[in-house]
Formats: C-alpha cells, sequence, structure tokens
C-alpha cells in the first residue's frame, strides 16, 4: 500500500509543489496550501476524467494571466471572479467582418425595407426642390417682406414653444416627437436638412435653458443657490456658444482659388516674409529654400527673413542663398512689431507671411493671388495650417491621421464658415495680406499678443474684406509636448480675451452683424475654461455638499437634459463630423481649461496686464515621461470625483429612498467626468521622441543607386532635413556606411542626392544626406516638405464621425488615461493598486480555428 | 492583338534589352507574348538563353524553304520568342523575293490564330529601312527608344512623328545634369509622345545580358526591372483605353 501510496500520490504532490516553489516562485507556505486545495479538488473531483481534461484543455487560455503571476494565497478567488466573469459574459469572438454579421441578423425583409427607406430618404431633397441641387444665386429684385413676415411668424411660434410650460407627460410626448423628426432628418443628405436639424436642436436647447431659469433654482438655500447660479451661468456659456457656432457654420462657404491673368506682367509684386526670434537655422532653412522654390516671376517675388534675435548666423544664411535679411535695433511688440519695421523698409504690392516653421508649396502664390486681383477690396486671404507632424494629443495618444485633429475643425470647417460672413481672420501664418489696406489700419496690431486676429478686425472695420481658401498651401511642425502645447494656447486665450476687452467686435464701427457674432464667437470660445471646470465638479456639489443644483425632480431634468444634449450632439455630429469625431472637444476643452481659466479671467479683469509669452518649440522629449506637473490639476479633479462616487454610493446605500434617482444621476454625470479626465490624463503621457529633427511619415516611390551602378527601387518611409527613411525590396541590397544615390521625383522631375547609408536593419535603411549645394537644396525641399500631394495622403482615408463609436473610443481612452497613471505612479502607490488590480477578471478572445 | 515595334532611335540605346525584358514582363503579368527579332545580327535570342552556335530563325527558315514560324521558341507557358537566324553571307540576297514585300509581316501575323497573342514584341533594327517599313505596316504601338544625350536630341530635331509612336528615355541618370536638362526639355518639346516614365540607367540591365536573360527575371529587385514593369502596366492601359 505505502509504496503505491508513494508513487500514485506523493510523487505528483511533490512534483506539484515543487513547480509552484520554483518554476512560479511561490512561497513555502502559499505553495503548501495550493497544493492541499490541489490534492481536495483531485481527491472531491474527477479531475482525470474526460470532461474535466477537455475543459482544461479547451479554457485553459482563460486563466493565463493568472498562469502568469506568482501564484498567491488569494488564488481561489482570483480563479473564482474569472469563473464568475467568463460565466457572464461571452468571450469576445474574433469575427472575420462582424458589420457584415450584424446585418445578416435581420430578416432579408426587413433589411429591404430598410434600404427603400433609406433610399428614399436620400433622393427626396431631389423630388422635393430641384432648386436646392442649383447653386444659390442672390435675387436682388424678389421682394422680402414675404420672408420678412414669415420670419416674424415663425420666431413667435418659436418663443411659444420654447416658453410653453408643460406637465412631464407633455414634455416627454414633445422630446419624443422632436427626436423622432430628428431621427428621419438625418438620414436625408443636403444643407437643407442640416438646417431642419438645427432648428430642432435650438428649440430643444432653447427650452431647456428657459426651463433652468424658471423653474429649477431654489431660492431658499444659499448653497443650493450659489451652486445652482454657478451652474446655470456654465450652462448659459455653452448655449451662446452652441448657438453662435451653429451661425457660424450655418453654410460654409468652400472658396475655390481664381486664376491669374495668363500674361505675367500683370501679377503684383509680393513681399514673402518669414519672422523669426528664436528658431534654429535648421527650423528656418527648409521654410527658407522652399520659399525660393515657389512659382512666381524671380523679379516680382522679394522672400525677407526677419530676425528678431539678430543672429549672425541667419545673416550668413541668408546671404549665402540670395534672399534679404531685415533686422531692427529693438523687439518691440514682438511679432507684430517685426512685421511692422519690415513694412516701412519694403515696398511690394502684396505681403505673404510665413512662420519660420511653415514650408510653402510651390503653388502657394498662385492659388492665393487671384482673388485679390479679382476684389480689390480684399484685405486678407488666409489658408490652413497644415501639420506634417502629429500635435501632442496625436501622439501621445498615438493617434496620427487616424482621426481629425484638433486643428481640423477650425481650419476645416470654422473658417470656411466665417468666410460665408466675410469674417474669416488672419491666423498669423500662411497668408497673404495687402499692402494697401495695412498701411490704412496702420500696420499690424500691436496692442494683443494675439496680433493676428486683431489685425483682421481692423481691417474689417475699415471695410476691407478677408477670404479663406480650405487648401493647405504650406506645412509645418505641430508644437512638440504637451506643455508647449497649452502654453501656446494660454497665449491665444488671453489675446483674445484681450481684444474682446480693448477693442470689442460687438461694439464700434464698422462691422455687419455677422462679423460681430463670429468675432465674438472665436473669442468667447476661449472663456470656456471656468465653465468647462464647474462642469466637471458640478455633480460633486449633490453627491458631497448635498446641494441641489437643478431644483426639479430627476425625471424632469432627464427629460430636459438628455433631449438638449441629443440634438445638439447629433447635429453637431453632422456639421463637424468631418473635422471633429464627437466628444473630443470634451478632451481638448477638459485638457487646456485649467490652464486658461485664470489668464483669460485676468485678461478679462485687466486686459493690460500679464506679460506676453513665447510659444516654446523644439523642445526634445527624450523619454517616456509623464508630464506630472501638468497633470496635476486633474489628479486633483480625479480625486475629488472619486469621493463623488464613493459618497454617491454611501447615499444609495444609506440615505433616503427618494433621493436615489437624483443620486443616480449624479452618478452616471461623475462617471462620465472621470472618464473625461482619464483622457485628459492621457495625453499628458508623453510619448518618446528621440529626433532633434523631425521625421515627417510618409509612403512615396524613391529609388536608391549605389556607386557600382546598381539601381533599387524603394519606398521613401520619412524625411527630415538631414536625412530620410527607405524600405527596400529585400534585405541585403545596401551595405552599411556606402556611399550612395538617393533618386527622388517630384511630377516627372527627378533629382538626385548623395547620401550615406547610416543605418541598415533588414529591409529598412536610414540615409544620412551629404551637404547639398542650393540648387540641390532647393530641388530637395521641393521634393519633400514642400510637395503639393503630402497633405492629401490622408485626408482621405480618415473614418468618419461615428458617434457611438466615439463614445466608445472616447470610454476607452479613459481607461488608457487611468492605465498610464497607474504604469507611472510611484511604486508605494502601484504596490497596492496593483495587488487589488490583480483580483480583476480578463476578458478572453476566442480566435476561430485557422484563424491568426 | 497587339503589335508593338522597338526601334532604338540610333544604334547602342539598348533597345533589345528592353524588349527582352518588356516580354518577360508582360508574360508575367499573364499576358500571352510573341517576341520576333528582325535584326539580321540576330542578338536578342541572347536575351533568352540560346546556345551562341543555334543559327535558327525564321530568316533562315525562309532561306530553307520552311514556314516563318517554324523556328519559334516556347519559353515558359506564355512567351515564345521567334530569332531572326543566322543567314549564310552567301545566300544573301536568294531568299524569296516575296519577303520584300511591304506588307509581308502584316500578313503573316494576320495568318496567326486570332487568340494565340496578346502582344507581338518586334525588335526592329535601328538603320534597317526595308525591315523598319515592314515593321511599320504590321505595328500599332511604334517606341522609338533614345538616352538623353546630345546625339539623340539632334536627331529628335529631325524626326517626324507618326500615330501610334511613343518616345522611351532609356538609361536616364539623374546624376547627370545633362540628362536631367535634356530630359526636362525634352518633356516641353516632346511631351505629346514621350512616354510618362522612363527606364533608369541601372547595372543591372548589363549584368542580365552578360546572363543571358532579361533583365525582369535576371533581378526582379533592380529598378530597371520595376521601371519595365511599369512600362508594361502602360501599354497594358494604353490599349484598355483603346480597344483598336
Amino acid at each position: 500500500m505505502s509504496p503505491l501510496l508513494r508513487r500514485n500520490l506523493m510523487r505528483p504532490l511533490s512534483h506539484h509543489y515543487r513547480a509552484l516553489r520554483h518554476k512560479r516562485g511561490a512561497g513555502p507556505l502559499t505553495a503548501s496550501l495550493l497544493t492541499l486545495l490541489w490534492l481536495l479538488g483531485w481527491g472531491l473531483l474527477r479531475f482525470e476524467s474526460p470532461a474535466w481534461q477537455g475543459l482544461f484543455a479547451s479554457h485553459g487560455h482563460a486563466f493565463r494571466h493568472l498562469h502568469r503571476r506568482r501564484p498567491g494565497l488569494a488564488d481561489p478567488l482570483r480563479y473564482l471572479i474569472q469563473i464568475v466573469w467568463l460565466a457572464v459574459l461571452r468571450p469576445r469572438r474574433c469575427r472575420p467582418q462582424p458589420a457584415e454579421a450584424a446585418r445578416s441578423r435581420a430578416p432579408s425583409w426587413a433589411k429591404q425595407a430598410w434600404g427603400t427607406y433609406r433610399e428614399a430618404l436620400r433622393a427626396l431633397p431631389r423630388h422635393l426642390m430641384p432648386a436646392a441641387s442649383r447653386p444659390l444665386q442672390a435675387s436682388a429684385e424678389a421682394s422680402s417682406w414675404p420672408l420678412l413676415a414669415m420670419g416674424t411668424l415663425a420666431a413667435m411660434l418659436m418663443l411659444l414653444v420654447i416658453t410653453q410650460p408643460f406637465s412631464l407627460a407633455a414634455q416627454a410626448v414633445f422630446v419624443a416627437l422632436l427626436w423622432g423628426i430628428a431621427l428621419i432628418v438625418r438620414r436625408i443628405p443636403g444643407r437643407l436638412a442640416t438646417l431642419v436639424l438645427i432648428v430642432l436642436s435650438v428649440t430643444v436647447s432653447c427650452r431647456y435653458l428657459w426651463w433652468r431659469y424658471t423653474s429649477t433654482l431654489n431660492w431658499n438655500d444659499p448653497l443650493d443657490m450659489t451652486c445652482g447660479l454657478l451652474l446655470l451661468g456654465a450652462e448659459t456659456y455653452t448655449w451662446l456658444i452652441l448657438i453662435l457656432g451653429y451661425f457660424q457654420t450655418i453654410w460654409p462657404l468652400n472658396r475655390r482659388p481664381v486664376p491669374l491673368p495668363e500674361d505675367t506682367s500683370r501679377w503684383p509684386t509680393i513681399d514673402l516674409m518669414i519672422p523669426t526670434y528664436h528658431e534654429p537655422l535648421d527650423v528656418v532653412r527648409p521654410t527658407v529654400l522652399a520659399a525660393l522654390g515657389i512659382d512666381w516671376p524671380s523679379d516680382k517675388l522679394r522672400i525677407h527673413l526677419l530676425d528678431d534675435g539678430r543672429r549672425e548666423a541667419l545673416h550668413d544664411f541668408a546671404r549665402s542663398v540670395g534672399i534679404n535679411y531685415i533686422t531692427r535695433d529693438d523687439n518691440r511688440h514682438a511679432k507684430a512689431g517685426n512685421l511692422n519695421h519690415a513694412l516701412s523698409v519694403t515696398d511690394g504690392e502684396f505681403l505673404a507671411v510665413f512662420d519660420c516653421d511653415h514650408v510653402p508649396q510651390r503653388s502657394f502664390l498662385q492659388m492665393t493671388l487671384g482673388w485679390f486681383l479679382k476684389e480689390p477690396r480684399l484685405g486678407m486671404l488666409q489658408t490652413p495650417h497644415h501639420f506634417f507632424s502629429p500635435d501632442p494629443f496625436e501622439r501621445n495618444l498615438g493617434r496620427f491621421r487616424e482621426m481629425p485633429n484638433e486643428g481640423t475643425l477650425f481650419y476645416g470647417l470654422v473658417q470656411d464658415g466665417n468666410d460665408l460672413w466675410d469674417a474669416s481672420f488672419f491666423c498669423g501664418s500662411c497668408a497673404v495680406l495687402r499692402r494697401s489696406a495695412l498701411e490704412a489700419i496702420g500696420g499690424f496690431a500691436v496692442e494683443t499678443v494675439t496680433e493676428d486676429a486683431h489685425t483682421s478686425l481692423r481691417l474689417h472695420r475699415h471695410g476691407y474684406t478677408s477670404a479663406y481658401l480650405r487648401l493647405p498651401q504650406a506645412a509645418g511642425l505641430a508644437t512638440e509636448s504637451l506643455s508647449a502645447h497649452i502654453g501656446q494656447r494660454i497665449r491665444w486665450a488671453r489675446g483674445m480675451v484681450q481684444i474682446f476687452r480693448l477693442d470689442n467686435p460687438l461694439l464700434g464701427r464698422g462691422l455687419s452683424l455677422g462679423q460681430r457674432l463670429c468675432y465674438v464667437n472665436a473669442m468667447l470660445h476661449f472663456l470656456a475654461g471656468i465653465p468647462r471646470l464647474i462642469f466637471l465638479t458640478a455633480p460633486l456639489a449633490f453627491l458631497l455638499l448635498h446641494a441641489y443644483i437643478i431644483y426639479a425632480p430627476a425625471i424632469a431634468i432627464l427629460l430636459y437634459v438628455a433631449p438638449h444634449m441629443f440634438h445638439s450632439g447629433m447635429t453637431n455630429s453632422r456639421i463637424q463630423g468631418r473635422y471633429r469625431h464627437s466628444f473630443w472637444s470634451e478632451i481638448y476643452d477638459a485638457v487646456l481649461a485649467w490652464y486658461i481659466a485664470r489668464p483669460t479671467t485676468m485678461a478679462l479683469i485687466n486686459p493690460r496686464k500679464g506679460k506676453f509669452n513665447v510659444t516654446a518649440k523644439g523642445g526634445l522629449v527624450s523619454s517616456r515621461y509623464f508630464d506630472w506637473t501638468i497633470s496635476r490639476p486633474y489628479l486633483l479633479l480625479i480625486l475629488l470625483n472619486i469621493a463623488g462616487v464613493a459618497a454617491g454610493g454611501w447615499r444609495l446605500y444609506a440615505g433616503p429612498t427618494d433621493e436615489i434617482p437624483t443620486v443616480l444621476v449624479s452618478l452616471g454625470w461623475t462617471l462620465y467626468n472621470l472618464m473625461i479626465l482619464g483622457g485628459a490624463v492621457a495625453v499628458a503621457a508623453e510619448a518618446r521622441q528621440v529626433r532633434r529633427h523631425h521625421r515627417v511619415q510618409v509612403a512615396q516611390d524613391a529609388a536608391v543607386a549605389r556607386e557600382d551602378g546598381h539601381t533599387f527601387p524603394c519606398i521613401l518611409n520619412d524625411y527630415a532635413e538631414a536625412g530620410v527613411g527607405l524600405s527596400l525590396p529585400r534585405p541585403g541590397l545596401l551595405e552599411a556606411d556606402e556611399t550612395v544615390t538617393l533618386l527622388l521625383r517630384r511630377g516627372r522631375q527627378e533629382h538626385a542626392f548623395e547620401a550615406r547609408v547610416v543605418n541598415l536593419n533588414g529591409t529598412r535603411a536610414g540615409l544620412a544626406l551629404a551637404p547639398m549645394s542650393l540648387p540641390q537644396h532647393i530641388a530637395y525641399i521641393q521634393c519633400t516638405f514642400a510637395r503639393a500631394d503630402t497633405w492629401t495622403l490622408w485626408r482621405d482615408d480618415i473614418a468618419a464621425d461615428r458617434p457611438m463609436q466615439s463614445l466608445r473610443d472616447i470610454l476607452g481612452l479613459g481607461l488608457e488615461g487611468y492605465r498610464r497613471l497607474f504604469l507611472h505612479a510611484p511604486a508605494s502607490v502601484r504596490g497596492p493598486l496593483g495587488w487589488l488590480g490583480s483580483f480583476l477578471p480578463r476578458r478572453v478572445t476566442i480566435t476561430p480555428v485557422g484563424g491568426r | 492583338m497587339n503589335v508593338v515595334a522597338v526601334q532604338g532611335l540610333r544604334g547602342g540605346t539598348g533597345a533589345s534589352s528592353v524588349v527582352a525584358g518588356l516580354a518577360e514582363a508582360l508574360s508575367q503579368a499573364g499576358e500571352a507574348v510573341l517576341c520576333i527579332d528582325m535584326d539580321p545580327r540576330n542578338l536578342l535570342r541572347l536575351h533568352f538563353n540560346h546556345a551562341w552556335e543555334d543559327t535558327r530563325g525564321w530568316a533562315r527558315a525562309r532561306q530553307e524553304g520552311d514556314a516563318w514560324h517554324e523556328p519559334a521558341f516556347v519559353l515558359g507557358s506564355q512567351l515564345h520568342f521567334l530569332p531572326h537566324g543566322l543567314l549564310d553571307a552567301t545566300d544573301h540576297q536568294q531568299c524569296d523575293s516575296r519577303d520584300d514585300d511591304p506588307g509581308i509581316w502584316q500578313q503573316r501575323l494576320a495568318a496567326l490564330e486570332a487568340d494565340a497573342y496578346r502582344w507581338v514584341l518586334i525588335d526592329v533594327p535601328a538603320h534597317a529601312h526595308d525591315t523598319q517599313r515592314q515593321a511599320r505596316r504590321a505595328a500599332d504601338t511604334w517606341l522609338v527608344v533614345a538616352q538623353a544625350d546630345p546625339a539623340c536630341h539632334a536627331l529628335l530635331e529631325a524626326h517626324t512623328v507618326s500615330v501610334g509612336e511613343y518616345l522611351l528615355i532609356n538609361r536616364l541618370a539623374a546624376r547627370s545634369a545633362l540628362q536631367g536638362d535634356l530630359h526636362a526639355l525634352w518633356q516641353r518639346q516632346h511631351g505629346d509622345w514621350l512616354v510618362p516614365l522612363s527606364i533608369h540607367r541601372d547595372e543591372a540591365m548589363f549584368e542580365a545580358l552578360a546572363h543571358k536573360r532579361g533583365v525582369v527575371s535576371h533581378r526582379p529587385n533592380s529598378l530597371a526591372s520595376q521601371d519595365i514593369h511599369r512600362l508594361a502596366a502602360w501599354l497594358l492601359a494604353q490599349h484598355e483605353a483603346s480597344p483598336s
């Protein structure tokens, strides 16, 4: 008996124990207890049976995360949690095409009916009003009184709809009806349907605000009153921005370029100005060389480098490439002063202004000047700022070129919308201005830190018009770190608020109503800081302080708030979807909120105070790190909100029953805030960026020739000022450190550049370019940075906005933020949190047989 | 059936290498190709790994009284090659008098099975006028191979372009400032008949002949072979666009 026992029982037992101890590093106590448990399992259950064995084999991978870690005493609990999790949640299956699978679930007749419905709605505008497809024509001769009468009637009806108090049931029916209409209308293409959606959204939102003002304030309790008024103020602000936003983007103009006369002697003379202050020559050089390659009669294009840094190196460089170097004795009024000084020493008819890191394309002047010749009162024409490097959001979140970036909304939609109202404004770079117009307003405005917007406001006041051409004609580098980005935005915010105070667009002469509203919106937009902070903390007023900030039953709040949010969300998704995905504004705003709150308030109180700060560019992120300083306010907000969640849990448990709906609504809001804050924190984890020069990611054809005459095609993966990265058709074609010739094409012209292979990794090769002659260098810039098509590469494949998808995206981003927070946390915090986290169950993905 | 004749603007522009590469590229693209050498020097066969001693070819077959297509070689399933064949120097003038007929190649190709070949590539020697006239009649596309050098530039000045004729630049070296300038100049002067792609100068092209192969099979990763693939794609697109 005992040898049998020893062989059949003791040996496997000791084997199991040793495996736990030595292979997986368990302590002796843990190992012996777990071995005992294992023995117990064998004793009570028939693990040797095929059913159990099959179960182990097929579900082993569901516990992989537990197998990987060191065994602990609490392991049985972890297994139990994972088992319960698996039993409750279906595992995720890798489907080849989930969308198709989901669609095929509906019966065919339903699909057909759905298709017919959608097709009918799509065709509706054509049936309804064939005139809508024709371009709009100003009908000056038509009398305007019927329009006026209709407008008055509609306004009165609208007022009635907004102010009429409803019972809860009536309100429910009302919002359901509007929502139903919106759901139908959203499937109809065209701008008319967008206008209908806007009307619905405005109705619902105005009604919401009216209700908030008239029936949700508790005037009896001072705490309720204070918190409630703060929230109401923030809500009024967002309502105003919403309405102004609709107004601003109601009909984007989409201006096309106007051709220039055939006869080049009629083309005007241009002063192309590149102001710089302390940016290194490496940043300035591509811009200057690209400017030298611009297609324009050479006797009519003068390039000026405006160096406020008074640097000898730049002077030498300007002399060596044959451009004009302008400097001055003082640095008064920063960039605006610099430009004004240059204005006084030049005399071209037009001014093209490029920041020193915006590389113009060769077509820039030919694309833009046509409008100036056509419209003699045109004072300023702006083109988009396009970036070929990822901004901090894109870089730190790993989303470069996957979705519209932060600037896309402004340059894709807002400026184009402004253009309808003749209110598109100067953004400091990539623009052309008429000298006579500038001289009429006394040069660039110097009173504020955003001289660009202020200058165009003055141009408008003096009766000049502006234009916006949505064709990226230059590309530049985005700010490199989050702190630099925030610094830049602080400057913009302060400057815009300064203009709001010093030269308020609502007051004064010379502006049309449309211009006033567009400018006001642009300025108010930067006051978003405090309202955003209020929203991020509002539910805490109830959860922590028990203040009724919205003095109404939870169901009423839902019946008013939810339609307001849904309608504005849907309408904005329709208007802005191509330029900004839903919910992303929340992230962008949340990141900035804290930082712009103070400077804007200060500027609002005393616009003349506050120092000028120059946007720091060219910072190098040498290793992955977490910007704790930047994210400190968000950590505080997160802690507050977590406290709110805890308090909410306690209120649910111990509070009065009639408060439960209110607690639930507040909890939902808090969780949403936590998600947004998580997203804001995720951005603060700076991704690594090791290269001094930005490498621009592309995928374009190139070729490389060896000294022995062998030539290979390759793909140009990235380029920088001094080198390129290639991928070759197969490894072993080049040797390290050999000299090669890089062949790049621009249009049908081909250029050769000497280079040295500096690193080689399989099919990838890194080339360092040899020193180039000036014409060669210009050709290199033309083949790379100034290519007219780099920006077109990615616009097409950006996914369209799908609000629910976007919400999921943001949710994932929020979780990612907390994960990064955990990864970068000090060890004393990470230890206990990690231990707690080890109990969390994991999702399991089932890969179909034959799959990856 | 598309008949493409390839001729050097002058001798030594590498036209035969282009023909050999193009034949390989088109057949690799799944097209049935017949490649004919019309040059009495009989050198195209060296691109297709023929034995030096082998003197067979269509001209010799005619001399010996056989059918012209008798000595065609099968190179893979899609590519057939018909060498010129080496004529006995003494019998040079004793060919069938019908072979001097300008329409002879047109008739011969028309007599082929309609679907046998999608492409017929003809290597035309640079300065043989009779052969050129015969090939002209048969071909619907005419590729003139030139190098971006002053000699070719001078010849192009005197050249008259006919319908279906295209100028192809071979051995383009972007490193050479002269070639770059001439290339730019030709784009302006000859833009209407210049093929929108050029074949780069590539050592692989010369090596291919040393290995008795076409460049496409010899060095598939070379730039020259990519250029020739693109030329093939361009030809395919041309004929898709105008089904004549």
